[in-house]
């Protein structure tokens, strides 16, 4: 009798959602293996050819790099960075929310202070301030995003627990003799994982996002590994002389990631009880 | 004499996002000047719709058909302010929750064209409210003074035809028969009529003069409430009328001995006649005492020194006005709350004694049912799991398999063991409460705790589910602590009961075998 | 009243503290030795190690964490945001430069994005959801979904392209013509394109939305249905009691959403050359100037706070249960 809890598969947006995920998650993984191209070499092909061009699906840019490989590997870091990220607030999120909302008082007092003060200042100081500290690359993109995207999964953790807590069906299960982990994981964390879902979900987009404003600032992937960021930041000098296509294509893949994770960050929070 | 309200033919539909509920199917109803008329039936019988087809307070997704005249005037289309008015159960919903209560009224008046200089103090004293409840914001008010207000808004521009939808049905027996008394007056002042929903069958006997009983978006009878009540000829009416329990008043009740029991003084009175003496009470609260500062917007509901004890088997009411402590009571007792002073007991052993380990291995002996059943499940949690869910925690009780255990408890408590896989939120109330009933059984308790549990349901569904838990516990020799701030149930359910108020226990009384 | 905001400085002080004692721990483990790089760009060259060492205890960088950072706090307090780690200038003198146009940038920007969501959203609210009116419905929606999934740069550098570079509507960037002095007219003319950019590309979206939630809400909220039956004009319904209620989650909103306000400004100051503090922040950061960025990160979460604490404010004012609400805590 254990079908419970009711996560939100079953549902044709989640399956549309992480079919398309898994999908980009595929291509990016074994794409690079398929594609005789290299992503880096610059004169693959003739500086700004069209999509359709001999031996270059969707043309290449203005160093006449081939653009399927620079997206199709770029989709690597881009969705590591996404996906890691999202995982390491996930994970630290709901466990520091569900350190304060269970633990002792002061410990919230100071986890709630900690938050939101770091929520008070612009993400994008937060993350100048720690790239003074760290070096570019993807591990410490991943680094520099996750330790502030971790903040809106434990509050809304926080807050789930501390207001399911206090509902009837709680007392009903304590009366009944569940015991406090029962009560923890069996009644909660099930109960409070749409809303949290649906940040994680959001954070995977908004990593993404970050990635790329990153990169533009020239603080984020350094351009020796391609991402959909850097690649994008590329292609905005390159629309001016009227390449559109190298804008097109890094964008097109953002957004279709953005599309997924958004699709299920409105489904898991649909699914909620209220 | 024309009608004061004149309905022909009414219809209407609810266009929900997949389906249309034809909520109304047809009703006529006439009304003449200064007559009080009820509305009954059964819940999702049409009636609030109806109401709220009159006063043009319909949700978005309703469409009418059919003509509605107030006074001669067909309020369908324009509706002339001042006309009509309505008051409803939720009172504190009908105010804007930025604007004082005043603020309402002036908009009203202002729209009706009527002076608000006299009519707005009028109006609240006609309800008996003070000058500074109106200009108070509807969240600084207590839930009477919120209805009161509900009235006031209705009353202020002297309106021909006064809709009540259910406005006394959460307010605690003094203040209603007090909202009643003023409303009479004030609408024979002002020759209103008044057309009134209720379930309230009690209500009814006391204050319509004509009875209109609906079934199914249809009225199958209307009739002056003598006539109706003494020979009614619909069958829907029958079963209404049967479903009612006995109307009862504390006079029923013998008072014991040493009448009223001081709390905080000996506790012979209250604990005396109830376990035979050398017996262990199966459940004890001594002297306790539970303070609330008031904090986070909670009700206070303190005890104050009470004494209880629940011999094997005995069944005990505990009786009170709302907020007079008897949630806190069983809080208490059911130990997920511990007392500022004094003890609770159970089966002898004092609970604040056991470790958090050895109070869960003990929580089989004393288990709950709510008032609200649907809070008390968990919503990801199927009927099948919430009765198990106790089960689980205690093995030893249950000697069969799971499975067999809970299609055996649904049974017992007369639900269809088919229901097992569905959710709580797809039963209806009635059921919902036996699948509590089906919980807390589950581990064969000595004690059954029960807040209100039958308050939230229909009035023909209160005696099924009451009789239940009567024929439960005398088979199981199970004692139960029925608390209720409704006396009609008692004679059903048990032999003594104890009046709270104020967080103590005043007085005592036997009831009487029938 | 008065309590209410004194109760809400005094849980916001302790915030910026902790802003201030996170962010100067932090950047305390950046690389590099100040007074070295001081030192090196006093000289010019390769300087002396004594006289490194000079500026090392003149700086106080060989005391513990905590005095440096009670002394930089005692020193901020006092208007004093210490010296570039890059070139030893003061750094008080850029960051409050630098403030004024960032305020504003930032306070433009809200304005279009709070009177475009109420705008647009109450529109959206009010259209039936089905008919042609449904085509314009969904033709806002999408229109202000823009800022969910394009990155705030993005937008800024979409917009500085059709309507600066291709249109030539508005000046291409800075906040005046080079050359000439600044005046109103040419400060206006320049805050336009950025503004606007700034509204749309952060908050327009969250706001339209919002509004027209709760417009939908609110039109067939129990209070809206009453009124209705107490004949109180349609006009009046809308203004008196739907508008008004839906502004309340709105200003919470513009409340919790300044930090992400204040982030898309510099996203948009850089662009578009604004001399503001994100310009001065990315700056710094390519610099990895540690003392500008600190004091950036400190004016920031000023700014922030400052903003949150007028929403609350005003929160206080359209709705009154908030006060009773916060008495009882």
């Amino acid at each position: 009798m254990g079908r419970h809890p009711r996560l939100p598969t079953g549902r044709l947006p989640v399956v549309v959602a992480l079919t398309g995920l898994a999908a980009l998650v595929l291509i990016a993984v074994v794409g690079p293996l398929v594609i005789d191209a290299d992503p880096l070499r610059t004169a693959a092909g003739p500086p700004n050819a069209a999509p359709g061009t001999e031996g270059h699906l969707l043309g290449t840019d203005s160093l006449g790099r081939d653009l399927l490989a620079r997206v199709v590997i770029g989709g690597r870091a881009s969705l590591t960075v996404g996906l890691a990220v999202s995982a390491i607030a996930l994970v630290v999120g709901s466990l520091v929310g569900l350190a304060a909302a269970t633990g002792p008082s002061w410990l919230d007092w100071s986890i709630v202070r900690v938050i939101d003060a770091l929520t008070t200042v612009p993400f994008l100081v937060l993350v100048l301030a720690l790239r003074a500290v760290l070096p570019p690359g993807v591990a410490s993109t991943v680094l520099v995003l996750a330790a502030f995207t971790w903040l809106p999964v434990a509050r809304v953790v926080r807050a789930q627990v501390l207001s399911l807590r206090g509902r009837l069906f709680v007392e009903a299960a304590v009366i009944g003799g569940a015991s406090r982990s029962r009560v923890l994981f069996g009644h909660l964390l099930p109960n409070a994982a749409p809303p949290v879902l649906a940040v994680a979900s959001a954070v995977c987009a908004e990593a993404i996002i970050a990635e790329t404003t990153l990169s533009w600032l020239g603080l984020g992937i350094p351009p020796t590994t391609p991402s959909w960021g850097n690649i994008l930041v590329d292609a905005q000098r390159e629309i001016l002389i009227g390449n559109w296509w190298s804008l097109a294509a890094p964008a097109t893949a953002i957004a279709l990631t953005i599309a997924c994770t958004g699709l299920l960050a409105t489904q898991s929070r649909r699914t909620g009880f209220a | 004499m024309s009608s004061a309200l004149s309905i022909r033919d009414l219809h209407v539909d609810l266009h929900l996002r997949r389906t249309t509920v034809e909520a109304v199917k047809g009703v006529s109803l006439d009304a003449l000047p200064g007559r009080r008329v009820a509305l009954v039936g059964p819940s999702g019988s049409g009636k609030s719709m109806v109401a709220r087809a009159v006063t043009g307070a319909l949700p978005r997704s309703a469409r009418v058909r059919g003509a509605i005249e107030v006074d001669g005037v067909d309020v369908g289309a324009k509706r002339p302010a001042g006309l009509v008015a309505m008051a409803f159960q939720e009172a504190a919903a009908a105010f804007n929750p930025t604007r004082t209560v005043a603020w309402h009224l002036r908009e009203s008046c202002r729209a009706a064209g009527v002076d608000p200089v006299d009519a707005l103090p009028d109006a609240l004293a006609a309800v008996g409210l003070a000058d500074e409840h109106g200009s108070a914001y509807p969240f600084e008010l207590s839930g009477g003074q919120v209805q009161r207000a509900g009235l006031a808004l209705a009353i202020v521009t002297s309106p021909r035809l006064l809709i009540a939808d259910e406005v006394t049905t959460a307010l605690d027996n003094e203040t209603e028969t007090e909202v009643l008394d003023r409303l009479g007056a004030l609408t024979r002042s002002r020759s209103m009529t008044v057309v009134f929903v209720t379930h309230d069958l009690a209500l009814v006997e006391r204050w319509a003069d004509e009875i209109a009983v609906m079934d199914d978006g249809r009225i199958v009878e209307h009739g002056e409430r003598a006539g109706l009540l003494s020979a009614p000829a619909h069958a829907k009416t029958r079963a209404l009328l049967e479903s009612r329990m006995p109307t009862v008043t504390l006079d029923r009740f013998r008072p014991t001995a040493n009448g009223a029991t001081e709390a905080g003084g000996d506790d012979a009175g209250t604990t005396g006649d109830g376990a035979a003496v050398g017996e262990t009470p199966v459940l004890e609260a001594q002297a306790v005492t539970k303070r609330f500062d008031g904090q986070r917007g909670r009700r206070v509901d303190a005890l104050d020194g009470v004494h209880l004890s629940v011999g094997p088997g005995e069944r005990i009411a505990v009786v009170g006005r709302s907020g007079s402590g008897k949630t806190t009571l069983l809080r208490l007792l059911a130990a997920v709350e511990r007392p500022d002073a004094g003890t609770v007991c159970w089966g002898g052993e004092e609970v604040a004694d056991l470790d958090r380990r050895a109070l869960r291995s003990q929580r089989w002996r004393v288990q709950m049912v709510f008032q609200s059943p649907l809070a008390a499940f968990d919503p990801r949690h199927s009927v099948a799991d919430i009765v198990a869910g106790p089960i689980r925690s205690f093995p030893d009780r249950c000697p069969t398999d799971v499975d067999d255990r809970v299609q055996e408890l649904l049974g017992a408590v007369g639900l269809d063991p088919d229901l097992a896989p569905r959710r709580p939120d797809q039963l209806s109330g009635g059921q919902r409460q036996r699948v509590a009933i089906a919980r807390a059984l589950s581990v064969e308790p000595e004690v059954l705790l029960c807040d209100e549990p039958v308050s939230s349901l229909d009035a023909n569904l209160r005696r099924s589910v009451v009789e239940l838990i009567s024929r439960l516990c005398a088979e199981r020799g199970m004692a139960l602590v029925f608390v209720t701030h409704d006396l009609s149930p008692l004679p059903l359910l048990c032999q003594r009961g104890l009046v709270m108020d104020h967080g103590r226990l005043v007085e005592q009384f036997q009831v009487d075998a029938r | 009243m008065t309590r209410y905001i004194l109760g809400r400085i005094a849980t916001l002080v302790p915030m910026l503290l902790v802003v201030c004692a996170l962010t100067f721990a932090l950047l305390d483990l950046a690389p590099g030795d100040p007074a070295l790089r001081i030192a090196t760009s006093l000289a010019g060259g390769p300087p002396d190690l004594s006289r490194v060492e000079d500026l090392r205890v003149e700086l106080g960088l060989d005391d513990p964490l905590p005095v440096r950072f009670g002394r930089w706090l005692g020193d901020v307090v006092q208007g004093d945001f210490g010296r570039s780690a890059i070139d030893g200038s003061p750094v008080t003198e850029r960051v409050v430069g630098a403030l004024g146009p960032t305020l504003l940038l930032t306070g433009s920007g809200l304005l279009v994005s709070v009177l475009g969501g109420l705008l647009l959203g109450t529109t959206v609210g009010l259209l039936p959801d089905r008919g042609p009116a449904r085509l314009v419905r969904g033709g806002i929606m999408a229109m202000t979904g823009v800022s969910f999934v394009v990155p705030t740069f993005l937008v800024a550098l979409g917009g500085l392209w059709l309507f600066a570079v291709i249109l030539g509507w508005f000046p291409a960037g800075g906040i005046s013509d080079p050359g000439e002095p600044r005046t109103i007219a040419s400060t206006l003319e320049h805050l336009i394109l950025p503004a606007v950019i700034l509204g749309v590309g952060t908050n327009l979206g969250v706001f339209t939305r919002l509004i027209a939630a709760g417009v939908e809400e609110q039109m067939d909220a129990e209070f809206v249905r009453n009124a209705r039956s107490r004949s109180i004009g349609p006009r009046r319904i809308v203004s008196a009691h739907v508008v008004r209620t839906s502004i309340i989650p709105l200003v919470a909103q513009v409340g919790s959403s300044m930090a992400y306000l204040v982030g898309g400004a510099y996203a948009v100051e850089v662009v578009f050359g604004w001399p503001g503090l994100g310009r001065l922040a990315v700056e710094a950061a390519q610099d990895q100037d540690v003392t500008v960025i600190l004091a950036v990160t400190v004016i920031s979460g000023l700014v922030v706070v400052a903003g949150n604490l007028a929403a609350d404010v005003l929160l206080g004012v359209i709705d009154p249960r908030v006060l009773i609400a916060r008495r009882t805590t």
